[in-house]
């Protein structure tokens, strides 16, 4: 209720002079919804397996503030430099501005972030909490869980059987899709960070499990699935390792192989493997399970990469059969539905050399019968916990193969499960906040601007090195400009709608943020509707 | 008195009379629209602005309605306003007369009274200051061109006392276009008598309030209150003022002018220049020994009730000579005059006579005439016209 | 995007109180608000009859951190100019005194006294904030109202059925140094406005498009939406002409059909519902328009790439 006076006409001014203000008269009185600023969620970082802040570290980009960024994005991705590369971007699919124009280049923008601070990541936690914990594997997924443990003042060792960090990355995939000097990078943030690796030491045969859980208030589990599975099929002895192949040439050497080849695999593997193939000089043929349009997402980039470079494929075939004539290997493969081999569709075909190259298996044989089954681990998808306490697992390790994205998120998601656990806390998975959908954005605010095409080889040139890296991402102007294009949906990025529109003046601008004044607030509903972005609902004030 | 020596003596006509006087007020803004017969106010004072002898800003408005707005603004925006208008014009500034009250806009105007159409008549007649009665504005009538000139600058002063609008009245032509010897006084010495125009609510960048917001039931009474008491003080000003002009100035006003009424019997009540043609017939009666005087109501708004009863209490009858008329009731400064009589000690039986409407000349005779009508009559009448063919 | 505003700066002369008397969602109180970012302390706002005289605040109350003249219906023009005058004979020429006028005030009681200052070319910012009808006295027509609007006077049976008053055109004919049409949907166009105006002596004139979500039947939350599709739809362009000579464009719409913007209000209801007449106003907003572009032609040489995608039939 405004104020009310009691002037004698004496204490009035001559002329009906206002005495006071309209601070005096608060109209959040007159209010029925209310305006609530909220944390939502993009889409984008909904979808995305580690729940990057995308449109968080875009908004510091568009800013200027790339060292902002990097720490944005760093949060809940700590190797933008490699998913930048490797992942299957699948935070662009649900992309509003997808249905608008075209989808942000995520995954190239986080490259650029990722690249620019590459060289500066990495600071020793400010507080040291006394817990040791162990890794098996330095891996993606361990590497993943180490940065998180060591930014919250664990301090953990790396246990790793080979002469260096990085796993699969670092001996297998290739120099044109992840330079060694990224990875390198990677690593040497995490030195500088200060874990501690073990390397040349195989846990199980070097050190045993026991003694590990026995030094360590905990112990992490990322040993991979780093076995490469072999089917069971008459002759398959006779036929060539695709994982080798790329180990040798990762490490330098140029095997000679020419004319037609067969890949036998079932995932990135086999694309991979019939890549190098036609880099060696040799006419790749994949012969792949599933039809064409049943391939993975996740691995839909690199059969595009691998089609336009000239591989060919057999769909919706599995080989029941090798032989080797006249030094030739013949291989007899039959029609797959999904279930079963397909009756009478077997065929004969005449390859110079067949590679093997379907996706890892995990070796889980240094682990003790209490938390396997089956050949998998008992462990808890999120936190990683095992019935041994104190034991995680992390990774493909669990998971089996997995695009890099997630098996970034179940490091991070189990360094978190470690860290409650060795500050004797329970842990609790992140809650996802409110998705923000195309509905609420306000698109009349958003100029059409088609998508910024990243700098990359073309097919004629990438089919001629195997080093010289294929994608070449954004120049700081390229991403400046393709980050203008984001939505930033749900997430406020101090725009000034709310502000300039609000009638009332009670949207307050304070230290460059919108603050709600419910004190005078009618609840028009005018800075909801015009946040380009979904930010600000409207709350029922009060139940009638 | 040494100033007055510096007095300048001229022939002027009414309209430049409130020209002269205008100026000697320094007034800062002048908004008017032409009328007959105010017209060659503006003239007079559109010339003195352009030529610099007095430093205005003459806005030449679209109308009369404009031209009463804009000094209501520059009034509160601190700046000494004046408008002259007439008749049609000031029936047209109606809304805004109320609002100057209201506003308590200080403003002085003249109005040189004339008849309201139709027929179209430009000659004059009081109906159309009358009529705005009500609005709360001083009334102030004048009877000579002198008075016109003294008058302007007594209005300023009153008004910027009590912050009520002020309206000088004079008639058309009778006053405003005939000529007659004015005295113009030396500038500093009006200055002495009229201090430079301060508003304490006037537009204030430093201290930003709204004026005229609106009120509600539960606060506008009081603002009213406030303007009546404002009238009642403007009485009591008019009077200190009037005494202070003819200390300075060697001219004596009052509320009401009395003439010939030290023994006078029977007693004739009017305003404006027909006040002169009554004291001459006046003058003339009592040559053959009638006890008759005149009683001229300078003031009509606040209306001198004490003095009116002062006046005219004890007489045996009394008549008002209206040039003005309310329709369907009488003359309104025989309303008024009865109405202030009414509970006084030895009220006199009064008479209600209308004559002179639209310029229609009001001679000796007919004055004579209306005493030796009212001396036969045994009741009292509202309404005796005067002169009307029926 | 981060601060999305070039001329709209935050907590640069905030001087609008909360606690005024403003409906939920008002157009009229956006664009005050964002007229004094331009004008700060500076400047004395002159009101007369309209919604703002009731916005501001009830005695004793006042919302605005500059000082306010209230005036009579008819004389926003005049009262200002009697303002001027006063302040200019105090010596105050740093001062702006801005007329602060609604519709009907503007384009019909006010528009003599409009006239006569625009006329005399006084030294006064003239603005009208528009919200197309009598809305503080309960929604009735005025010669703002547009084609086929509903208003309490211009009932469902019989809506609105002449087109709305071109003013831009009548203070062109005046030869005013400035006038301009702008948006609450458009702050950055409106202060450039408010801001060129701010440097040109002599009268200026401002038609700023304020939604009225009670009067024009919609949901408070939809003011600066339902301004934006006006100007999108070409109902009400955003322009400005100088010196009543040089049509300038400042913003090159869309070219939305009108029903973008008609259906979210429920006053065009009856014009959504007879196919005949919705034409015939689309057709009425065309031929306007590309008057309005010939004139921009006309003054520059040139029409900018923009231009073409406007104009349904070729020029």
């Amino acid at each position: 209720m405004a104020k009310k006076y009691d002037f004698k006409a004496s204490e009035l001014p001559i002329s009906p002079m206002t005495l006071t203000t309209t601070l005096e008269n608060p109209t959040g009185g007159w209010r029925s919804f209310k305006p609530v600023i909220k944390n939502k969620t993009a889409p984008c970082t909904a979808t995305c397996p580690t729940k990057v802040l995308i449109p968080h570290f875009i908004d510091s980009l568009v800013k200027g503030d790339l060292d902002m960024a990097a720490n944005l994005l760093h949060r809940n991705n700590p190797f933008p430099s490699i998913t930048g590369r490797l992942c299957h971007a699948p935070c662009e699919l649900p992309c509003n501005r997808g249905k608008y124009d075209e989808p942000i280049s995520i995954k190239q923008l986080e490259r650029f972030v990722g690249d620019y601070y590459l060289d500066r990541k990495g600071k020793p936690p400010r507080r040291e909490t006394g817990k040791r914990v162990a890794i098996v594997g330095g891996g993606l997924a361990g590497m993943s869980a180490a940065y998180y443990l060591r930014s919250k003042g664990h301090e953990v060792v790396i246990y790793d059987r080979n002469p260096n960090l990085g796993g699969y990355l670092r001996y297998y995939v290739p120099e044109y899709r992840l330079p060694l000097a990224v990875l390198d990078a990677e690593v040497g943030a995490l030195e500088r960070m200060g874990v501690k690796f073990v390397l040349n030491t195989e846990v199980g045969r070097d050190i045993g499990f026991e003694e590990l859980k026995e030094k360590y208030d905990a112990v992490i589990l990322a040993h991979g699935s780093s076995i490469p599975y072999t089917p069971d099929f008459p002759g398959v002895d006779l036929l060539k390792s695709g994982w080798d192949l790329m180990k040798e040439v990762r490490e330098g050497a140029r095997p000679k192989v020419s004319g037609k080849v067969a890949v036998l695999g079932n995932g990135y593997t086999a694309f991979e493997v019939a890549r190098v193939l036609r880099r060696l000089g040799a006419d790749p043929f994949v012969v792949y399970p599933t039809a064409k349009i049943r391939i993975p997402f996740s691995d839909r980039e690199i059969f595009t990469l691998a089609e336009e470079e000239g591989v060919k494929f057999f769909f919706a075939k599995v080989p029941l059969k090798a032989d080797r004539r006249d030094g030739k290997v013949i291989l007899t493969v039959a029609e797959w539905d999904g279930k079963a081999v397909v009756p009478a569709t077997e065929r004969e075909m005449e390859f110079e050399e067949v590679f093997l190259a379907y996706e890892g298996t995990a070796d889980h044989g240094f682990l003790p019968d209490t938390i396997r089954s089956n050949g998998t681990l008992k462990a808890d998808r999120r936190s990683g916990e095992t019935p041994l306490e104190g034991v995680f697992v992390a990774g493909e390790s669990v998971s089996g193969p997995s695009p890099v994205v997630n098996v970034i998120y179940s490091g991070r998601s189990v360094a978190a499960a470690v860290d409650a656990y060795l500050r004797g806390r329970t842990y609790t998975p992140e809650n996802m906040p409110e998705v923000v959908g195309y509905e609420r954005i306000v698109t009349d605010y958003f100029p059409k601007a088609p998508r910024v095409p990243e700098m990359r080889l073309s097919p004629a040139e990438r089919i001629h090195s195997l080093t010289r890296e294929e994608v070449l991402g954004y120049t700081q102007e390229l991403a400046m400009k393709e980050a203008e294009r984001c939505f930033n949906c749900g997430f406020c990025n101090a725009c000034g709608n709310c502000y300039v529109f609000c009638p009332d003046y009670t949207i307050k601008w304070v230290h460059g943020r919108p603050k709600v004044d419910y004190e005078y607030c009618k609840g028009c509903g005018v800075c909801s509707e015009e946040c380009p972005r979904g930010v600000i609902d409207m709350v029922k004030e009060r139940e009638f | 008195m040494k100033l007055i020596e510096k007095s300048q003596y001229t022939v002027l006509k009414g309209n430049y009379a409130v020209a002269y006087g205008v100026k000697l007020a320094r007034v800062e803004v002048i908004s008017a629209y032409p009328i007959t017969p105010q017209t060659t106010i503006s003239e007079k004072l559109a010339d003195m602005t352009a030529t610099g002898e007095l430093k205005a800003r003459f806005i030449t408005v679209e109308s009369e309605h404009s031209a009463i707005s804009a000094v209501i603004a520059s009034s509160l925006a601190g700046a000494r306003s004046f408008t002259a208008t007439a008749s049609q014009g000031l029936a047209l500034m109606h809304e805004m007369l109320h609002w100057a009250t209201g506003a308590r806009a200080p403003v002085v105007m003249v109005n040189v009274n004339r008849a309201l159409a139709p027929s179209w008549n430009i000659w004059t007649e009081q109906t159309d200051s009358l009529a705005q009665r009500d609005t709360g504005w001083l009334q102030i009538y004048n009877e000579s061109n002198q008075e016109v000139l003294d008058t302007t600058i007594l209005a300023f002063k009153i008004a910027e006392r009590v912050y009520l609008p002020t309206m000088v009245v004079l008639d058309a032509f009778i006053l405003s276009h005939t000529s007659e010897p004015v005295e113009i006084y030396p500038q500093e010495l009006v200055d002495e008598f009229l201090p430079p125009y301060e508003h304490p609510n006037a537009i204030n960048f430093d201290d930003p309030r709204a004026i005229g917001a609106f009120a509600r039931p539960d606060y506008y009474m009081e603002f009213r209150y406030n303007i009546q008491k404002a009238h009642e003080e403007a009485l009591r000003v008019f009077k200190e003022e009037t005494e202070l002009f003819a200390e300075m100035f060697g001219r004596k006003y009052d509320t009401v002018e009395e003439f010939m009424l030290d023994d006078a019997d029977y007693v004739l009540v009017l305003a404006g220049s027909t006040a002169t043609t009554a004291k001459y017939a006046v003058a003339q009666l009592r040559e053959r020994g009638e006890k008759v005087g005149v009683m001229r109501i300078k003031l009509f708004r606040p209306f001198p009730v004490e003095d009116v009863r002062r006046v005219l209490s004890g007489r045996k009858k009394v008549a008002v000579i209206d040039r003005n008329l309310s329709f369907g009731h009488s003359g309104i400064f025989y309303m008024e005059t009865k109405a202030a009589m009414y509970g006084a000690k030895d009220r006199p039986p009064i008479f209600g006579y209308v004559a002179g409407l639209g310029g229609r000349d009001i001679r000796p005779q007919d004055i004579i005439d209306i005493y030796e009508d009212m001396k036969r009559r045994e009741e009292p009448e509202n309404i005796i016209w005067k002169g009307v063919r029926v | 995007m981060s601060w999305a505003w070039v001329e709209v700066k935050p907590n640069e002369n905030d001087l609008m109180h909360p606690g005024h008397l403003a409906c939920q969602g008002c157009g009229a109180t956006i664009a005050a608000r964002l007229a004094l970012k331009v004008f700060g302390k500076n400047a004395v706002f002159v009101i007369p009859a309209s919604c703002w005289s009731v916005i501001d605040g009830a005695w004793p109350q006042h919302a605005l951190q500059i000082p306010v003249f209230h005036t009579a219906f008819e004389t926003a023009a005049i009262a200002a100019t009697g303002i001027r005058a006063a302040l200019d004979m105090k010596g105050r020429h740093d001062v702006h005194v801005v007329a602060w006028a609604g519709d009907g005030g503007t384009f019909d009681i006010g528009l003599q006294a409009l006239s006569g200052a625009a006329e005399r070319n006084e030294n006064i910012i003239y603005i009208t904030y528009d919200n197309e009808a009598y809305m503080n006295t309960g929604i009735q027509r005025s010669s703002s109202t547009p084609l086929g609007a509903w208003t309490t006077t211009t009932p469902d049976e019989r809506p609105e059925d002449r087109p709305k008053k071109n003013m831009m055109e009548i203070l062109a004919a005046h030869r005013v140094p400035y006038a301009a049409t702008a948006s609450i949907a458009y702050p950055d166009d409106f202060i450039r406005k408010l801001k060129k105006a701010t440097q040109i002596k002599g009268f200026r004139f401002i038609h700023v498009f304020s939604p009225c979500p009670p009067g024009w039947k919609m949901a408070s939350n939809l003011s600066v939406r339902v301004a934006r599709m006006a100007v999108e739809t070409k109902v009400f362009p955003l322009y400005e002409i100088e010196d009543g000579e040089v049509y300038t464009i400042t913003h090159w719409p869309r070219g939305l059909p009108v029903e973008e913007y008609f259906k979210l209000q429920g006053r065009f209801k009856p014009v959504l519902k007879d196919p005949e007449r919705l034409a015939y106003v689309q057709r009425y907003i065309e031929t306007q328009w590309e008057r309005l572009v010939r004139l921009h032609e006309a003054s520059h040489g040139y029409l900018p790439e923009e231009a073409r995608a406007t104009i349904r039939s070729a020029i």
